[in-house]
């Protein structure tokens, strides 16, 4: 009986889990995938110009939601979760395309090429 | 085909985000890990704690697993175009993939309620279908769910 309660608690949480944040995955998923096979990651200096305009429009988006996050996080705010949910899209593709650009810079890429070696490292070792 | 990602070499660039955003994904469970270790419900922090919480929340929380996610839709086409390229079936080599993703998923989350592995393997079933679609197509997509993921 415990074994059953236990498994549907854990089947609730993981619907709830997917009714919040599956399609967001899914736009993701797609995006990486288009990004891909439309050599956007091969050739990424071929597509600077495209992803400063990515950079451009999501940045205050992102500033934006950054800003009501804090107050609402502040506020104890009942909606802060969905706020977050709101924010993910353009915070995301914000991130992703200052990385892309940032990483096209050789001693940038240099840098953090050590970063990237130890976190692999770790989770080899966990 | 990509001919430069069909190669077997590595995108110095996506190895690096990759690594951010798992570093971000281990920052956010920081807390869900110490519950399942210690007991207890969700530590409430406050002082310094509550406001690296906060910035937690404004720059790390939900936006590094959907970064992955990104990610993992390069790694499909990537992984699959190199399949084909050595005459294997793409989708079949995928769809193999993501079963034991789904199986591996569905043992970890009795072990870590917080497990994403089988939603991810559930969620990539779908993007076998875009494999042979056209670019044109998978934007009249993006922009459909994006838009009803909006309203």
């Amino acid at each position: 009986m415990m074994l059953f309660a236990s498994v549907m608690g854990l089947l609730t949480n993981f619907i709830t889990f997917l009714s919040n944040d599956v399609i967001a995955i899914f736009i993701m998923f797609l995006s990486g995938f288009l990004a891909a096979k439309a050599e956007w990651i091969s050739h990424i200096s071929n597509w600077s110009k495209q992803i400063k305009w990515i950079q451009a429009g999501t940045v205050p988006l992102f500033i934006g939601f950054s800003i009501w996050i804090w107050v609402s996080s502040q506020m104890n705010s009942q909606s802060l979760n969905t706020i977050i949910a709101l924010g993910v899209l353009p915070t995301t593709l914000f991130y992703l395309s200052t990385l892309f650009l940032i990483l096209e810079n050789k001693l940038i890429r240099k840098f953090l090429q050590p970063i990237a070696r130890v976190v692999k490292w770790l989770l080899r070792i966990m | 085909m990509n001919p430069s990602i069909t190669q077997k070499k590595r995108i110095i660039s996506l190895d690096i985000i990759r690594r951010i955003a798992l570093f971000g994904i281990l920052f956010i469970n920081v807390g869900a890990f110490q519950v399942l270790i210690e007991g207890g419900p969700m530590p409430d922090y406050s002082g310094i704690n509550g406001m690296i919480d906060t910035l937690i929340k404004v720059f790390i929380e939900k936006k590094f697993f959907s970064t992955f996610s990104f990610l993992f839709g390069v790694g499909f086409y990537i992984f699959a175009s190199r399949a084909e390229s050595r005459g294997d079936e793409p989708r079949l080599r995928f769809f193999r993939r993501l079963m034991a993703l789904l199986l591996l998923g569905s043992i970890h989350i009795f072990i870590f309620w917080g497990s994403i592995l089988a939603v991810y393997a559930i969620i990539g079933l779908f993007l076998i279908r875009f494999y042979h679609a056209k670019i044109s197509t998978i934007g009249k997509w993006l922009g459909v769910v994006f838009i009803l993921f909006r309203t």
